[in-house]
Parts: structure tokens; sequence; C-alpha cells
């Protein structure tokens, strides 16, 4: 019993370490696309300029932030969301998933939607037989029930979160003032886009370097954080089983002394 | 159990401590972050050739210990490798540290905390 216990956490801990590995030599990809990048931006740079540390702008603001959210877990967890594994375990303690969001994106795509809701009003079924008549089907029911409908593959936390940002242009980021205060502040947004540390015409090869650094800011490194999180939490569950077989098998062996 | 949860939620920055060209790629990601005068706290360091061992150990003190509004420190591994009597010691669950490779620097996966622990884990 207590081995197989043992067994299935081990299995989880093993697939959670090749998806570890494999987030590693992702993570390895991204950065040497994005040193190769500045690289070949400081080379085609003119003369004694060197995109590094002269340039940083010293109010800088972070435009991504993190989002580190624990849940208590006391109940059968499947080994893995993504792919179909056997033998379910039981984990105690506390789930930590981190994530990269960017609030402007985020804010941006809530107004968006609300927009959207405001240009094409929730059809009634009169307004529908209407617009019918009129000919305007084609824009409405599915694009409308879109952002309201909660997708159960999504999820409504983190992964929404991450998916707005995937929706988001690569490297946009302004100080947007709270969705509450959104009309006619257009011109109060100030850009806050690292880019503009270097100048207005930033380098191609800088941008792609950007580009790289998001990804890896955004889809990599918070599911790293998540998954040392939850190596850390399974370790302590095997030394935990582990014990309990030793103490058990303690108890096994004294049992026939005190017979005799 | 409340006093850990108001512990993570402040959490909302990524620090990073490496070379120039990694805090400028991770920059660039706008993860950068200066707190507001009089402290201006920065949530990186550039360490180049002349940075002494104490600057980063102070940095990766304040990073981990002192500011409660980061949940995730990023290291070039022959950074940590400085202070790897530091990283092999911290055992709190926030911030998280993770080492990622430099330029110069290829990953090492020996070095890597997370698998030294999964050595350890199978009794090696």
């Amino acid at each position: 019993m207590d081995q197989d216990h043992i067994d299935g956490l081990l299995e989880r801990y093993l697939y959670l370490l090749h998806d570890y590995t494999s987030l590693r030599e992702e993570l390895t990809a991204l950065q040497t696309g994005m040193y190769r990048n500045i690289a070949r931006a400081n080379f085609a740079a003119e003369r004694g300029m060197r995109f590094g540390q002269d340039y940083y702008d010293d109010r800088m603001q972070a435009c991504r932030r993190l989002y580190i959210s624990c849940q208590s877990r006391g109940q059968t967890q499947s080994p893995s969301e993504s792919q179909n594994r056997k033998s379910p375990v039981v984990l105690s303690g506390i789930t930590t998933s981190f994530a990269v969001i960017n609030p402007a994106a985020t804010v941006k795509d809530s107004e968006a939607d609300v927009e959207a809701s405001n240009l094409n009003p929730p059809p009634s079924s009169e307004t529908e037989a209407e617009a019918e008549s009129v000919g305007q089907a084609a824009i409405k029911p599915t694009n409308i029930e879109a952002p309201s409908v909660p997708n159960p593959s999504s999820g409504t936390g983190i992964d929404a979160q991450r998916e707005r940002n995937a929706r988001a242009p690569v490297g946009e980021c302004t100080d947007s003032p709270p969705p509450m205060a959104k009309k006619g502040t257009a011109a109060s947004q100030k850009p806050n886009d690292p880019l503009r540390w270097f100048g207005l015409l930033a380098p191609m090869p800088l941008r792609e370097a950007q580009a790289q650094g998001v990804r890896a800011v955004e889809q990599v490194i918070p599911r790293l954080a998540s998954l040392n999180a939850e190596m850390a939490a399974v370790e302590i569950e095997v030394r935990r089983a582990r014990k309990r077989r030793a103490k058990a098998d303690a108890g096994a062996s004294r049992l026939p002394l005190h017979g005799e | 159990m409340a006093a850990s949860q108001a512990d993570y939620k402040d959490r909302q920055f990524i620090a990073v401590i490496g070379d120039e060209d990694s805090v400028t790629g991770l920059l660039l990601a706008g993860i950068g972050h200066v707190t507001s005068p009089p402290d201006s706290q920065k949530n990186f360091l550039v360490v180049d050739g002349k940075t002494e061992t104490s600057a980063i150990e102070a940095a990766f003190e304040s990073f981990t210990t002192q500011r409660k509004d980061i949940g995730i420190v990023l290291i070039n591994q022959h950074v940590a490798d400085k202070i790897r009597y530091r990283i092999d010691t911290y055992t709190a669950a926030f911030p998280t540290i993770l080492e990622i490779p430099s330029k110069e620097h290829p990953y090492d996966p020996e070095k890597d905390s997370v698998l030294r622990r999964v050595r350890r884990l199978f009794g090696e």
C-alpha cells in the first residue's frame, strides 16, 4: 500500500522533472536568441554605443508583473493537466502557481470587450429577428457571446490572464489608467515601452530580443517557478511516505519478538 | 495562513542578478522596476568583472529577505556560483530562486539546485 503510494508519487515527480528539463531547454534557446540579437544590435550600432545599462531609465516601472496564487489541495489530483497519465496521486498541502501578466493588456482587453458589447448589445429574440432582417447576422451571436461565456478548459484565473497576454502585442506597455477613467485620457497614457530607452527607432534585432525576452518572462519563467514549487511539494510527500513505510516496517519486525 | 497569504499577494516583481546582456534582455521584457523616491530601490543588479561578491550577496539578501514585493529572483548561474553557499542554504518558499544561463556561461545541469534536489531524492 505504502509502496504503491510512493511509486505513484515518484512517477508524478518524474513527469514533473521531464517538464522541468524541457522548459529549461526552451529557456536556454530563448536566451541564446536574445543574446545573439543584442550582440547583433550592438555590432550594428553607432561607434561607441552599447545597448546596456547606460541607457536604462532610472524611473522605470514594471509593465509585466507577477501573480502568485496558492490553493490548498487535499483532494485527488491527476498527475498532469495536459497528458493522459495514470494513477492519480493524493497530495496534501498547498499548490503554488506563478503567472506573469501585463496589466495594460488586461485592461485593454476588458475595455475592448466592453466596447464590443456596447457596439453590439446582447441580442434579445426581438432584436435578433430585426438584425437578421437587416442582414447583420454575420457579426452577432458568436462574437458577442464569446467573451462572456466561461471557457471550462481555460479556467478563470491565471490561464485566462495568459490567454489575454498572448493576444496582446509584444512589448507593448502603457501606463494605463484604471478602467473607470478611460474616456478622454488617451493623451495621458504615457508610453512605457523599455525599447524607448534606446531611442525612438530601436534596431530590429533589439525588437527581436525584446520579443524573446517577453516569451521567456511570460511563458517559461513562471512555469519553471511553478514546477519548482510543485516538485518541492512532491519531495516532501515522498519523504513523509518513506518515513511512514520505515515505521511500519520497524513495527512489523518487532511483532514476532513480542510473540516469543 | 492569513499571514502567508498576505506574504505572497504583494510579491509582484521579478528580480534579476546577472551580466549586462541578461539584465538588458529581461528589462526589455518589462520587468524592471524602480521604487518611488527617496528609496529608489531597483529590482536588478548588473554584475561585471569589477562587482564585489559582497555586493552580489547584499543584493541577494535584499531581494530575498528585506524586500517583500519580489516573487522570483533570477540569477545567472555563474553569478550564483559566487554565492553558492547562500543559494544552497536558502529554503524559503518566497521568493523562488531560478538560475538562468548567461551569454558566456551555458546552463550546467550539474549545478542546478533543482536537479541537485532530484539526485538527493533518488539517493545519489
